[in-house]
């Protein structure tokens, strides 16, 4: 009985000790700051005018979210473009245009390959800066065929020149647009599911995920040959097709935010954060390079 | 990537092992002089009805409290015994002791062979551990033995499964209900090695992760070790699982055919004049069902869903002292789902091979050997099609190796084990997207390791065992060093007091999928991954009370260095260099387990209660903060209960209660509005990531079983259970999804959310 007595007391006292160590034990997951935080939003296209600029704020998540309430009017906006050295070589200011910020200077181009900072400060003294290196532009060289027919023997197939981006691979977006979008248009896959004209405007621009450059064929003249996939084409009749090449920011931002909803390794119930690279905020300050071209899918 | 190397280096390397191996046991002291005054006694024991060695039945001479466990072959050698009279005592939960005297003369070699009668039909015993004062290795701090009546009688979803039953020991939890996989020590599924008859099998899953491959009717032996175990395994952080196949009956031929809701199992085993043979086949049996489904014209049913698993085995006696042995393991899961008309559709298929070879030979009372070549191979080929565009992937993994394993017991307090694994592993991943190849992956390693390990008893009540591994890895030309280190004090026949510390390394990761294990992938090291390291720390406090009843208590604290995961915000892996794939990190866990069982008697069973954590980082994840994994629970309690009626009728239990997963509770959002790239808008959620809890997972199941006679030509078992009794609708997980009016809606994705009745009819013939 003794040796019985003396074995709970001492897994009693090891249960003890392992539970307070537990309790005591080193964990460094903490809750972040959950306040509001400033979102900006802005695309920089190499050789095209400078887009707007959005700046808004972070909403709650049991609140319904209207983009328009979350619009932040009263910051002040720039875009600088930088130096090698890091410094500002030239500042493109911006200013409010109907709850938006539009370029002072509208005919200022996006310069490929050259590094931009935006830089937004807000009525509370906050600064929200990100940085942004622009990928060279490329163009379309050749297209195999002006038409061709739904899941026929001949594909869909673009010679484009080469983007160059900093020390990686070029990344690439690619979107397709109807530009006669109709119920009767919908090919067979995108009919199943597309129901009312309403729904439409789901499918009126498919958008691939990014893909690498590697993917491609490269052929002896320096040009890359990018073939159209059926399940990217929703509408039969006239299609632009649009080959986006996307910086860092764009890439990470993409890549994040479309596994919150699942995929990946992830288990079910893990939501991981965007990637963004924005300090003091949020949101996606990013920059491409892009061509296109028209095509036309028959029945 | 490492290129197929020729095959002179893989064989260099193997003879590497063999001579190294070799030159451990010529270094081994020779035995003192007063070794030719003792006598040695060795032997095969088997359970009497049916043939079948028994692994780690006891066998000990009562005079002179010395004795031994039968390994995996069901072997014992006892030596450095003084001459005399003894009596000789065998046992093994579920058997009748075994008793016998004998008188043993100085320098005699006694050979003994041992036949367990089976215990009372009907009365379960033997629920995780073994209970005799002497049971070496299986009250072995970290280490459990799970019956495979035990798996058979445990209410299941359908099917009754081993890993299942595995989740119910503690430091074993589950990700779900719907997933086999095992979660060990804060470990994730690949940081345990699994073996089947000493094979590596590489995705042990039907039905997509629902339940493991392992046919609860081919298997004869399930062995776990939770943490720190010994030298002769590798290559995993966490545990390894060693499973056994049955032999086959040597008395008599014997069918068992088995009719449940999901699948039928067939079993037919016997002997023949120099050995015995095993046959076992399981496969789903959804047809009827899918048919009438389809009939009534319900969308999304499969056009084909099913598994299938075939277990083979026979076995030679050579000669007293050589018996040989061949086993195969070949199982096949598909899914085949049009949709929209067939204009979209996915086709499913992955499956395992395993084969072995095995030759033991007993060179002497003192030198026993065992030899084993293993080949595994495990594919999965998923293909989707979507609007005239089809993505196919196809992927491939080879490991074939040999193995050697020696046993060596000198004179004296030294028992002296070492060996050798050396082997190739070969990866293949081949990826179309619209008929073009989009990744072409090949990976192709050498691997061997050698090991030695010794035990010594310098008094009667202290066991030390030391260990190393060393190991080598061709992807990347690694050699790691493995110590390991045990130490046991008895201070009375009810009290072990163990403690034991091991370094552990792993040169392969696992890609998975919690919702579907059907398209995992092995990665390894190679240049610029280095293999994933951990030590474990681990102490336990066992005691018997009583005999039949065991309360124990382990503690265990373990580390994971250099984590390598694939990268999982990684779209397009095409031109990416092989290191840059990966994304690295860290890792720890520690606990407290406590189980009581109480193994005999009409009401049997036991609590197992785990207190613990776990945590991960990740460079670059999240700003390199720890986090807990899904799998973390603070706390696991879990109640197994038989209660055996009499005249056949057995009644069972199961209550579980786990601390809720953790997850991730959003907090914030905002939306991207004006992408140039399309007209989508898109949702953005901001949360800490997986800081949130769900709300506690409790479960019972119930069974009752009856055993008799079927017509006077057969035994029959009848099975009727009863899962999630009180309906509790435990949560898997929340879905976060934006609906019209922007707001963000909760959706509850429940694990088993009603009671589901399972039933089964076994025959034995």
């Amino acid at each position: 009985m003794r040796i019985q007595r003396s074995i709970l007391f001492a897994l009693l006292g090891s249960m003890l000790l392992s539970g307070s160590a537990l309790l005591s034990g080193c964990d460094s997951t903490s809750p972040d700051e959950t306040s509001p935080r400033y979102v900006v939003e802005s695309y920089l296209i190499a050789g095209e005018p400078f887009r707007r600029v959005l700046v808004s704020t972070t909403a709650g998540i049991d609140a319904q979210y209207n983009f328009g309430d979350r619009l932040v009017r009263d910051a002040t906006v720039r875009i600088d473009r930088l130096a090698a050295d890091g410094s500002t070589a030239e500042s493109i200011p911006f200013e409010r245009l109907s709850s938006v910020y539009q370029p002072v200077d509208q005919s200022v181009i996006v310069q490929p390959g050259a590094t931009y900072r935006l830089v937004v400060n807000t009525a509370d003294g906050n600064v929200v800066s990100s940085e942004t290196t622009v990928p060279g532009a490329f163009e379309v060289v050749s297209v195999n065929a002006d038409s061709v027919q739904y899941q026929g023997d001949v594909q869909v197939a673009v010679n484009i020149s080469k983007s160059v981006y900093k020390d990686r691979q070029s990344i690439f977006v690619f979107s397709i647009e109807s530009l006669d979008p109709s119920l009767d248009a919908l090919t067979p896959v995108y009919s199943s599911f597309i129901e009312s004209e309403d729904d439409l405007e789901d499918v009126l621009i498919t958008e691939s995920p990014p893909f690498n450059q590697d993917n491609y064929e490269a052929n002896s003249d320096g040009t890359l040959t990018i073939k159209l996939p059926w399940l990217a084409v929703a509408f039969y009749g006239p299609n632009r097709i649009v080959a986006s090449a996307i910086d860092d920011n764009l890439f990470d931002f993409l890549r994040s935010q479309s596994i919150q909803q699942g995929g990946s390794t992830f288990s079910p119930g893990e939501i991981p954060n965007v990637i963004t690279h924005v300090d003091g905020g949020t949101g996606v300050f990013a920059s491409m390079a892009r061509a296109s071209l028209q095509t036309y899918i028959g029945r | 990537m490492i290129a197929g190397r020729s095959l002179h280096r893989y064989v260099l390397s193997s003879l590497q092992v063999v001579v190294l191996t070799a030159a451990v046991f010529f270094v081994t002291p020779s035995a003192p002089a007063w070794s030719q005054s003792r006598a040695s006694l060795t032997g095969f024991v088997r359970d009497a009805s049916t043939g079948e060695t028994l692994i780690l039945a006891n066998v000990t001479l009562v005079r002179g409290e010395i004795g031994a466990a039968t390994n995996t072959t069901g072997y014992y050698a006892i030596t450095g015994i003084e001459p005399g009279t003894y009596t000789v005592v065998a046992s093994y939960i579920g058997y009748s002791e075994f008793r016998t005297e004998l008188t043993l003369a100085a320098g005699e070699s006694r050979r003994l062979d041992i036949d367990l009668q089976p215990a009372e039909i009907g009365v379960l015993e033997v629920v995780v551990t073994a209970d005799r004062e002497t049971e070496e290795e299986v009250r072995r701090v970290g280490v459990a033995q799970l019956k495979t009546d035990l798996v058979k009688s445990l209410p299941a979803v359908l099917e009754p499964d081993v890993f299942r039953s595995l989740q119910l020991l503690p430091g074993v939890k589950a990700a779900s209900d719907y997933s086999s996989g095992l979660y060990i020590r804060g470990g994730s599924p690949d940081q345990t090695l699994i073996l089947l008859d000493r094979t590596t099998v590489y995705n042990p899953s039907h039905f997509f992760g629902f339940f493991s491959t392992f046919n609860p009717d081919a298997v004869k032996d399930v062995r776990l070790y939770k943490g720190g175990y010994p030298a002769e395994y590798g290559g995993r952080l966490g545990s390894v699982v060693d499973i056994y196949n049955k032999d086959g009956n040597r008395v008599g031929t014997h069918d068992t055919a088995s009719l449940g809701l999901l699948a039928s199992r067939a079993m037919v085993e016997g002997p023949y004049s120099r050995g015995s043979w095993m046959f076992a086949v399981r496969r789903s049996t959804l047809e009827p069902l899918l048919a009438v489904l389809k009939n009534q014209d319900i969308d999304g049913i499969p056009e084909s869903f099913y598994f299938y698993d075939v277990n083979g085995k026979v076995n030679l006696d050579v000669s007293a002292d050589d018996k040989v042995s061949a086993s195969f393991y070949t199982g096949r899961d598909r899914l085949s789902l049009p949709i929209f008309d067939d204009e979209a559709g996915v086709d499913l298929q992955y499956g395992n091979f395993t084969g072995s070879a095995n030759w033991t030979h007993i060179f002497s009372d003192k030198l026993y050997s065992n030899f084993t070549f293993t080949s595994s191979r495990y594919f999965s080929t998923p293909k989707f099609k979507f609007g005239g565009t089809e993505f196919n992937r196809s992927n491939k993994v080879y490991d074939i190796s040999t193995k050697g394993d020696f046993e060596f017991r000198p004179e004296g307090d030294h028992a002296i084990t070492g060996g050798f694994w050396a082997g190739n592993f070969t990866f293949r991943l081949n990826d179309t997207f619209d008929g073009e190849s989009t990744l072409s992956e090949r990976i192709q390693s050498l691997y061997a390791s050698v090991y030695v390990q010794d035990e010594y008893k310098p008094a009667s009540n202290w066991v030390l065992r030391g260990g190393l591994r060393a190991n080598y890895f061709e992807g990347g030309d690694y050699i790691r060093l493995e110590p390991r280190l045990s130490i046991e004090n008895r201070p009375s026949p009810q009290l072990r007091l163990q403690a034991g510390y091991g370094r552990y390394y792993q040169f392969l990761t696992l890609i998975t999928s919690e919702l579907f294990s059907g398209s995992d992938i092995w990665l390894t090291t190679d240049n610029g991954v280095p293999p994933a390291y951990g030590d474990q720390f681990v102490a336990g406090i066992k005691t018997s009370p009583r005999s039949g009843l065991n309360v124990d208590l382990e503690l265990y604290y373990r580390t994971m260095k250099g984590l390598f995961t694939l990268d999982p915000f990684l779209p397009d892996a095409a031109g990416v260099a092989y290191e840059d794939l990966f994304q690295f990190g860290d890792g720890y866990a520690y606990g407290s387990e406590v189980l009581l069982e109480k193994q005999k008697g009409k009401l049997n069973g036991f609590v197992g209660y785990t207190l613990g954590l776990t945590r991960r980082r990740y460079f670059g994840f999240e700003g390199d903060k720890w986090f807990s994994p899904k799998y973390d629970r603070t706390h696991d309690l879990n109640v197994v209960g038989n209660f055996d009626v009499g005249r056949g009728w057995r009644f069972t239990g199961v209550f579980n209660y786990a601390t809720g997963q953790a997850y991730t509770q959003p907090e914030s959002q905002f939306k991207i509005v004006d992408s140039p790239l399309g007209s989508t808008v898109r949702d953005v959620i901001w949360a800490p990531f997986n800081e949130s809890r769900l709300p506690a997972y409790h479960r019972m199941d119930i069974g009752a079983s009856k055993i008799g006679g079927f017509l006077g030509f057969a035994d029959y078992e009848l099975q009727l259970q009863l899962l999630n009794v009180y309906s509790r609708e435990n949560v898997w997980f929340y879905f976060f999804e934006s609906q019209e009016d922007n707001s963000i809606k909760r959706t509850t994705v429940p694990q088993i959310p009603v009671p589901i009745p399972n039933i089964s009819f076994t025959l034995k013939f």
